[in-house]
């Protein structure tokens, strides 16, 4: 191969320079020249199939593909040139003879290059023969829709499956004497698609699209957010596909390192974050989500503390920020915070930091070293002290102390007990109560437990029932079996322990003897619903039963512990006790008071409070004077290979299962036998990081545009 | 003297070229003919040895390390250590960047030019590719003669003519030169050069109809089309389409207008030799034979009397030849066909269009055009009791 060489050369009267490997199409796209061209795509190899670039070339007869041909010195091309022109036409006539004539009914009208182009180039009245492609929608595949009917043979999704992909899933063929896009196998999973939906991204028509399920979930989103949507439906935005790259190329501290970037407690949430991201993940459409908690979880496992080496650490700013209440949202606080340089004060009400993750989620679920550690890492992230046992009166009073800002986040520790008969006999808790007690070692419970409620809080307090000794737990709520709040992975650890469910049922009564609970009236619901932010229900006469107890235990809800009289804490308030704050970061009614998590929101998750105290540190910085940015690098940089290669039933693998203690060993050895699950060793983790679907790549890949982006760009210079 | 191919390369220069290389690749290509005219097939026959001979001399000229010997099933023929890769005839593959990526993907394609006066192929190594004539030539052979597939009657033979001459040709109503993507002409006065369009003659007697043949020949070309590009692929549908709707009666005045109109644009247009020549071919024949064409769409009428549509016979099954096996039923878009298995099948002649398909699919050659004399069964008579 020669070198490539500086050329000068004439596009349409104007003296470009470039160098000779530049197509004439390039050099005249790159400045503003428009040169309409369907079969060319800038990620892929030209083709010269679709006859719609080819122009005039003073001294050359005929015409010359542009996209094909190289520049060479002292070139003058007409990309009007009248051939040129007529030629474009009729490949334009040809192409519309095959592609059905209405596009107002198209999913891709007004996205159309085909329809753009003719647009362009404009209609010549040839009255040709129409010769549609008699073909019908083929629904049978997952994710991606074909409806070859619309096919004008451009290539691209060849091209790309083959040369950047090296799949090679789709093919032409001659059907009947026409030639066809087709798949090579029996159907996309068999014949080895990685459901990349880079075919999707560069067809130019309607013909290969993903379901309008999928496509509607992308609108009025970026690209990015779109293409991705564990990463955008994560509160916190953590980079998934690049976390369970690193975990696949064997960088497992490095996939650590991207979490880190945007949450302080990657081990922690391995555990037991809720996982908005599985919720999104497009692989659910060929069997399950991808297991992305557990290979966080996996990655945190292999953390290598190299990421410290890279994380920003401010100058002292003589600024100071208090955090009242050191759950998950206020040690995010403390930990960006402090590396930005304030000095943090975190108020807690308990003995230990860590809120939810220690006082609400029970311990075999979340080992308390995991906590400890992370909790540690915050403590050594800057000047934090830390005030235990210390619970904040009046969040205003800080400021007047010396607090440059106030940060409130004091979560919802104060279980709801409903108003029925028998709700204050001996024998009835509240799930906040009852959590904290079984973390401190104190909690007791009957032989017969009933667990009021249906979400991953009520689970939890079956199981550490279980594990209190309970002989039997029962749990009653009002939502149906497939409408429960709890997770279905949870909900099945408590099925597994041996709760019997009662869904579908009210509560209206506990029934006791001498003072003490001895069981729960319940009755089933027809017909339940929210009408105004309220429950309405049908009771069904006839279907009273009673549940034998000596234990209940309210899961319905849980409040912050802050007075309803607003002057007490000096913040205005809004449903009763909650935080009023504004806008994502938080602000309140008081001027250098910011609130985030469950202490505003209601309960939610650990996730969702650390995204919303990021935003609020951002906010606070700003206010002290900062700059307000906590973005940070602390993973190298990935190689991101576009080449996935061909593997034949690739959608039908399933998902890693982790290795969960079973049922009965882990309720009776829960103080001694280390977490209930286990999570995945390298072997597991490698497999299920395998099954990713790598939807990132498709960012990858140029967007199509369309003759007026170019245009724009020639009006401009 | 210099040795140049049918496409005007210099293969004295590629050999010095590809030499210069290691590992370079050396294939012969007896696919790229149109397959009614295949002259590969017939200088095998005469030049065997001989093509074996220089093709080992070419070998060791450029140390080549593979041998490639690309060829239709139907031609029986290899050389020692030659690699044999099956392809049936195809025009398409005149061009080397094409049997380049036949090679590479094993699909046929036409590919972007990727020779630049090297022998550089597509995955970068140094490679010669040459069809039988050429590589004769190179050994010194036939150098001031072209070989030339002579077609007549459906039967081809091997020809021999000086170069830069016309052919000594026998009279007939029409010629094609070149095949699939070639010239037909009235006359017989064609400059014999060293090309591709003097790989084939064919002629045509006075019993054929040149609107059936062109339709017949434009239809081939859709068939052998790669059809990548949009022009070569779509412009050889609307080309067989047009002529073939002429053939059965449907027509129009425009119709040759339309020829003349997108031909000329699809030849400087096509991607590839093939699909600019294939449309030339479409041109040629509407020049060469206007008056026949005319005649079919203003007249409704085919002199030759093949195109059945304008002809008092019908096509009908002959019942004494017909199995029942039921084929013709199954090709007939007109649904003009009925019957049932095991019985003899019969054609209703107001519904057929005459287009031939079910003639093609008779095994037993039952489907003929008939004047009256051929009596026919008025109803479902089972086979063997007529």
């Amino acid at each position: 191969m020669s070198e490539a060489k500086e050329v000068t050369l004439v596009i349409d009267g104007v003296t470009i320079k470039t160098t000779s490997d530049t197509t004439i199409l390039d050099a005249a796209l790159a400045n503003g020249i428009y040169i309409p061209h369907l079969c060319s795509h800038e990620n892929l190899h030209p083709e010269g199939s679709c006859r719609m670039c080819v122009v005039g070339i003073e001294g050359v007869d005929g015409v010359v593909t542009s996209c094909t041909e190289k520049c060479k010195d002292g070139m003058v091309v007409n990309t009007k040139d009248e051939t040129a022109e007529k030629i474009r036409k009729l490949s334009c006539d040809f192409m519309f003879k095959t592609h059905p004539s209405e596009c107002t009914g198209c999913p891709k009208f007004g996205k159309c290059q085909l329809a753009s182009i003719s647009q362009y180039v404009g209609d010549t009245g040839r009255k040709l023969k129409a010769n549609p492609i008699n073909c019908k929608e083929d629904t049978t595949n997952p994710i991606i829709l074909h409806e070859m009917h619309r096919c004008i043979l451009c290539g691209r999704c060849v091209r790309v499956c083959n040369e950047v992909r090296g799949v090679g899933v789709l093919k032409f063929k001659k059907v009947n004497g026409r030639q066809k896009v087709v798949i090579d196998g029996e159907n996309l999973k068999k014949g080895g698609c990685r459901f990349c939906t880079a075919c999707v991204e560069v067809c130019p028509t309607g013909s290969i699209r993903e379901y309008k399920e999928i496509e509607d979930a992308r609108l009025g989103k970026t690209r990015e957010e779109g293409f991705v949507p564990c990463r955008s439906e994560c509160p916190a935005h953590v980079n998934v596909p690049e976390y369970i790259r690193f975990i696949n190329q064997g960088n497992y501290a490095a996939a650590n390192a991207v979490i880190r970037e945007k949450v302080p407690f990657p081990h922690a949430l391995g555990y037991i974050c809720v996982h908005n991201c599985e919720s999104a993940c497009k692989h659910h459409y060929l069997n399950e989500a991808v297991s992305i908690r557990n290979l966080k979880r996996f990655a945190a496992e292999h953390d290598d503390g190299e990421w410290k080496k890279l994380a920003f650490h401010k100058p002292a700013t003589g600024k100071k920020i208090a955090v009242i209440g050191g759950g998950p949202a206020g040690l995010t606080v403390a930990y960006y915070g402090a590396k930005l340089g304030h000095s943090i004060t975190i108020f807690e009400a308990q003995e230990k930091l860590g809120g939810q993750m220690r006082y609400g989620i029970p311990g075999y679920r979340l080992p308390r070293e995991v906590v400890d550690d992370e909790v540690q890492t915050v403590l050594e992230a800057g000047d934090v002290e830390v005030k235990n046992n210390t619970k904040v009166e009046n969040a205003p009073e800080l400021l007047k102390q010396g607090y440059d800002a106030v940060f409130v986040s004091l979560g919802t520790h104060v279980g709801a007990r409903l108003p029925l008969p028998g709700n204050d006999l001996e024998g009835v808790k509240v799930n906040t109560d009852f959590l904290r007690d079984f973390e401190n070692g104190t909690a007791e419970v009957g032989e017969h437990v009933v667990v009021l409620g249906g979400g991953n809080v009520a689970i939890d307090c079956t199981g550490a029932a279980f594990r209190l000794g309970a002989k039997t737990v029962d749990m009653a709520c009002l939502e149906a079996y497939d409408a429960m709040t709890a997770s279905d992975e949870e909900r099945s650890w408590a099925e597994e322990e041996g709760v019997v469910l009662h869904n579908s049922k009210t509560f209206p009564e506990i029934k006791g003897e001498n003072g003490h609970c001895t069981g729960v009236l319940i009755q089933s619901v027809g017909n339940f619903r929210k009408e105004n932010g309220r429950m309405v229900f049908d009771k069904l006469e006839g279907t009273e039963e009673i549940l034998e107890a000596d234990t209940v235990i309210f899961a319905t809800g849980q409040r912050p512990s802050i007075p309803m009289e607003e002057e007490k804490f000096g913040l205005a308030l809004t449903h009763g006790n909650y935080v009023a704050a504004q806008g994502p970061d938080g602000e309140t009614s008081v001027e250098g008071i910011w609130a985030a998590g469950d202490c505003v929101t209601g309960t939610r998750s650990v996730i969702a409070a650390i995204a919303a105290a990021r935003d609020s540190i951002i906010a606070i910085d700003k206010y002290l004077g900062g700059e307000g940015n906590i973005e940070e690098a602390l993973a190298p940089k990935q190689f991101r290979d576009p080449h996935l290669g061909k593997v034949e039933n690739f959608g039908d693998k399933e998902r890693t299962a982790p290795r969960v203690v079973p049922a009965p060993k882990r309720v009776a050895e829960y103080k001694t036998a280390g977490p209930m699950d286990y999570g995945f060793d390298e072997e597991m983790a490698r497999c299920e990081a395998s099954r990713c679907l790598q939807c990132d790549l498709r960012c990858d890949l140029a967007p199509q545009k369309f003759w007026n982006d170019y245009q724009g760009k020639e009006k401009a210079e | 003297m210099k040795v140049f191919n049918k496409n005007g390369v210099d293969m004295d220069a590629l050999i010095a070229d590809a030499s210069e290389h290691e590992n370079a690749r050396l294939i012969l290509n007896l696919s790229c003919d149109d397959p009614e005219n295949c002259l590969s097939s017939l200088i095998v026959g005469k030049y065997g040895s001989e093509l074996k001979e220089a093709f080992k001399s070419l070998s060791e000229k450029i140390k080549a390390e593979e041998l490639i010997l690309l060829k239709p099933a139907s031609i029986d023929f290899e050389i020692e250590g030659a690699k044999v890769i099956e392809h049936d005839p195809n025009p398409v593959l005149r061009e080397e960047s094409a049997v380049g990526r036949l090679l590479e993907r094993g699909e046929l394609r036409s590919e972007p030019l990727y020779k630049e006066f090297t022998s550089q192929g597509m995955d970068g190594r140094a490679e010669v590719i040459t069809d039988a004539e050429t590589l004769l030539r190179l050994a010194g052979l036939n150098t001031e003669v072209k070989l030339i597939c002579l077609n007549e009657a459906g039967k081809c033979s091997l020809m021999v003519c000086p170069i830069d001459s016309f052919a000594e040709l026998g009279e007939a109503k029409g010629y094609l030169f070149g095949g699939v993507s070639g010239k037909f002409m009235a006359s017989k006065e064609f400059r014999i050069e060293y090309s591709y369009l003097s790989d084939s003659i064919t002629l045509y007697t006075e019993k054929c109809c040149m609107v059936s043949e062109a339709a017949r020949t434009l239809t081939r070309a859709k068939e052998l089309s790669c059809a990548k590009c949009v022009l070569c692929r779509e412009g050889s549908w609307h080309l067989s389409e047009i002529f073939n709707d002429i053939s059965l009666g449907k027509g129009k005045k425009e119709d040759l207008d339309m020829v003349n109109d997108i031909g000329p644009l699809i030849n400087i247009g096509a991607f590839c030799s093939f699909g600019q020549n294939m449309a030339l071919t479409a041109v040629s024949a509407v020049e060469a034979f206007r008056d026949e064409f005319e005649e079919h769409i203003v007249r409704k009428k085919c002199s030759a009397g093949v195109c059945a549509a304008f002809s008092k016979k019908s096509y009908c099954i002959d019942p004494t030849l017909c199995t029942g096996c039921g084929g013709c039923e199954d090709e007939c878009d007109e649904m003009a066909i009925e019957g049932k298995k095991k019985f003899i099948y019969m054609i209703d002649p107001d519904m057929c269009s005459a287009c031939g398909k079910c003639v093609e699919a008779c095994d037993e050659d039952a489907i003929v055009l008939n004047d009256g004399s051929i009596k026919l069964p008025k109803k479902l008579t089972r086979v063997g009791r007529f």
